[in-house]
């Protein structure tokens, strides 16, 4: 049996990125099939010891424990980092530096989210990257771009976020701006970035002089983008629109109703919602007179309700929507899904983890994935979301454990014999284990 | 099998159906880029052409989503209709077709051009128990996870900023195309693609799933903050509001100490970013009269200045207004019905690569007229097959 091809077989990455928006980029090319290789500083995950209270209290770690190599098994590295391999170089040192210049030779991609600074200081802007490779993609992704006043700015994607203008439109109808759970710009960066890159990666098959390019991705920029059609509808109403909370202009109702849960039956109506004992909600969205009329008769609501038209339903929503939480108050969400949906309603049970990862739907489309990994053990994670039938992701290596590649990439494409290696790892050039 | 020659990204044609803003966005970056996009709108036009303020024949979400595409109207019920689309998928390199918030029901399923590639974008994908199901951008929000985390602990979870679940997903399917067409350059072999909003969203978080199958926790929602630590945030200041991520115990510090307010570190309540957010209440109630008397200008100022991530949290008005985008030159003019509209610029910039933003395509536009005018380069192409199909050669 040939190997099963894949769409980015013979792109090598050197992924210098760090925490969720690079690391993501360079999954993402992984699962398509890139040769993604993690140049990490020796400290990069931390210090050697990790106190049992820090992994318990982070949820992240295998059953909560710190364990035998805790630098290797925290949950969020091991899930953002599949399908690479890793070594150890002190950019900072002049040995570090000039092995990663002879791997960039051999590199397609190089992938950081440093702020604009570190790069240039460590001589290893594009400019220097790209006389030692012409063929070389750059990408940078700092938070507010290369240039510009802000172009310093220390920047966080969960600040990305409200400085993208994103929060100012969202937030209950009786509250101020308001952040998402996720750190939302960081994978929306991370998607712009293996986009960006894709592009590139055509360019240059395409050039006949096979030269590469620097990519700048500003977070705040792409992440603006997702909200183009606001600053739009902004510009041509010559003001902002409301907060609506979960409302919508012109689908009604549209909201968040609580269900029965393992704690009986929903008290969010009386102001009562216990999260721990009892947090299971509907998001259902009405968004025509006939789905209106559908649910208004699942739910035996009398026809003085059912009869309303759009503009009646926004005028009334309130108490829409209090009619609406009593019918689902006593039944379970799947249940009010199904019931919903059936009706060709759109209706979605506003499902937790637990939900997620156990999730009929995504196991039927085989989205979460086991992966074994060698000092964490094996756990599920989410795949790639793109289903490709010629070229589909594969799930071929476990998140690397730090410096394990060592050997195979500075042995195996340097030539760097085990002598060298030893040589450098004395000098803390290299590790395969976090400072003391 | 054959390889492609060298074929130029300008070069790429796309065909996309008038569908979702996941199709349209994902069409926005080929035709943003420079690809000759072709978008095929039924009688009457895209619905989308009346979603959001009016502009003209069509709205602020048409005029964003498909700047600088072609506009061809063409009947699918009808065969001629579907004829003259099998003609220009022969000529085309990839094929966009997006639906929500009603499932997908290709019209291109029996479509088999060996080279092409074939993009589905739609709320739950083309397969699996829900492949019918409905989901609005709303619904989207708690199919992937998000919105279950996001809001206060004992109110009703809220949804995102508008649209973004569709924004993911049409750039998971443009990611994904770019991937296949390379794949085709090797093989001469196209594919098709299955993207759901369901699944790119549910790859998008940062550690709800891992918490969960590692320490068999639920991540919660826990009001506007974050659960790695505290001060993550969004707090009133004396003249709108600021976002603060101090989410490390060093960047608390520096800013505490710019503040004046170094003091509470000896807290022990205060230690870590861990210990802040269990007494998170008690922590900005030190803070915040401090805030209320500085302006976000003062803070962002002050906290950049030591290193402390904290920025502005700006309405759509004001984000219009903002110095650094201005300097980068972020905005740009496109005319819309009579009407100057600044754009948001390109998502990232490459070097050798230029962006454009050119105006939407007309609504009802005479089909091959509206070709020339947008100087469409495969012109040819649509004529020949319009003739064909014309004249009944199927």
């Amino acid at each position: 049996m040939p190997e099963q091809p894949m769409a980015l077989d013979g792109v090598r990455v050197l992924d210098l990125s760090r925490v969720w928006a690079g690391p993501l980029a360079g999954r993402i090319l992984g699962d398509l099939g890139a040769d993604v290789i993690r140049v990490e500083a020796t400290w990069s995950r931390g210090q050697k010891d990790v106190s049992e209270l820090y992994a318990q209290r982070t949820g992240r770690y295998p059953q909560g424990k710190a364990g035998a190599r805790p630098w290797n098994r925290e949950g969020m590295f091991n899930k953002f980092n599949r399908n690479k391999r890793a070594i150890t170089l002190q950019l900072d040192t002049p040995a570090g530096k000039a092995l990663f210049e002879r791997l960039v030779e051999t590199a397609d991609v190089v992938l950081e989210n440093y702020s604009p600074r570190v790069m240039p200081q460590l001589r290893l802007g594009y400019d220097r990257l790209s006389a030692l490779n012409p063929g070389i993609i750059y990408i940078g992704m700092p938070g507010f771009g290369w240039t510009g006043p802000a172009r310093d700015w220390v920047a966080l994607g969960t600040m990305i976020e409200p400085a993208a203008g994103l929060s100012s439109l969202m937030g209950y109808a009786d509250g101020g701006p308001y952040k998402s759970g996720v750190a939302w710009a960081d994978p929306v960066a991370a998607l712009h970035a293996a986009a960006a890159i894709t592009i590139a990666l055509w360019d240059r098959a395409a050039d006949p002089e096979h030269r590469g390019q620097a990519i700048e991705l500003a977070q705040v920029e792409g992440m603006i983008d997702f909200i183009g059609e606001e600053l739009l509808a902004a510009q041509v109403r010559g003001a902002d629109a409301p907060r609506r909370g979960n409302r919508h202009p012109f689908y009604a109702p549209q909201g968040c109703y609580p269900c029965a849960g393992p704690g009986g039956p929903s008290r969010a109506a009386e102001g009562r919602a216990s999260q721990t004992s009892n947090d299971r909600w509907i998001a259902i969205s009405v968004t025509s007179d006939a789905e209106w009329q559908a649910l208004c008769a699942l739910a035996g609501f009398d026809d003085a309700l059912a009869c309303l038209r759009l503009d009646e339903r926004i005028d009334r929503h309130d108490a829409l929507d209090a009619a609406i939480n009593d019918w689902t108050a006593t039944r379970d969400h799947a249940e009010v899904m199904q019931t919903l949906q059936r009706a060709g309603i759109a209706a979605v049970a506003v499902f937790d983890a637990q939900e997620l990862v156990e999730n009929e739907h995504l196991a039927a489309r085989g989205f979460y994935v086991p992966i074994t990994h060698p000092d964490a053990g094996t756990f599920v994670f989410p795949g790639l979301p793109a289903h490709l039938s010629a070229t589909p992701a594969s799930y071929r290596l476990p998140a690397p454990g730090l410096g394990e590649h060592n050997r195979e990439v500075l042995g195996g494409i340097l030539g760097m014999s085990d002598n060298e290696l030893a040589a450098l790892e004395a000098e803390g050039v290299i590790a395969s284990e976090p400072p003391g | 099998m054959t390889s492609d020659p060298a074929k130029r990204f300008e070069d790429l044609l796309v065909i996309e159906l008038a569908g979702s803003v996941a199709g349209g966005y994902a069409g926005k970056l080929f035709a943003g880029f420079g690809a000759t996009v072709l978008l095929v709108e039924p009688p009457g036009g895209d619905p989308n052409r009346s979603v959001g303020e009016a502009l003209g024949d069509s709205s602020t979400l048409f005029a964003w989503l498909h700047t600088g595409k072609g506009g061809v109207c063409l009947d699918l019920q009808t065969a001629s209709g579907r004829n003259l689309l099998r003609r220009l998928l022969e000529r085309a390199d990839v094929l966009i077709e997006s639906s929500s918030p009603q499932p997908l029901h290709p019209a291109t399923s029996d479509v088999s051009h060996d080279r092409l590639v074939k993009l589905y974008i739609s709320p739950f994908g083309l397969t699996g128990p829900y492949r019918g199901y409905r989901s609005t951008p709303f619904t989207d929000y708690a199919a992937g996870g998000q919105m279950f985390v996001t809001g206060e602990p004992d109110r009703e979870p809220l949804q995102g900023a508008g649209r973004q679940p569709e924004y993911a997903a049409g750039t998971y399917g443009f990611i994904a195309a770019m991937a296949a067409l390379r794949y085709r350059a090797r093989s001469g072999a196209g594919q098709t693609i299955d993207v759901s909003h369901m699944e790119a969203m549910a790859s998008m978080h940062q550690w709800t799933s891992v918490k969960w199958t590692h320490t068999g926790t639920i991540e919660r929602r826990i009001g506007n903050k974050y659960s790695s630590a505290h001060p993550i945030t969004i707090y009133p200041c004396k003249d709108g509001y600021i976002a603060l991520s101090a989410a490390g115990d060093l960047s608390t510090e520096r800013f505490l100490s710019v503040i004046g307010m170094a003091h509470l570190l000896a807290d022990p309540r205060f230690a870590t970013g861990l210990d802040r957010l269990e007494h998170f209440a008690a922590f900005d109630a030190e803070i915040l009269p401090w805030l209320l008397e500085h302006t976000v200008e003062e803070i962002v100022t002050l906290g950049q200045e030591v290193r402390v991530p904290v920025g502005p949290v700006p309405g759509m008005l004001e984000l219009l207004q903002d110095r650094h985008l201005a300097a980068r030159e972020f905005w740009e003019t496109v005319e819309v019905a009579g009407r100057a509209l600044r754009y948001p610029g390109p998502p990232f910039r490459l070097s050798r690569h230029e962006w454009q933003q050119k105006p939407p395509p007309r609504a009802g536009a005479d089909t091959a007229a509206t070709l020339g005018e947008q100087g469409i380069r495969h012109l040819d192409a649509l004529r020949q097959a319009q003739i064909s199909a014309e004249g009944g050669d199927a």
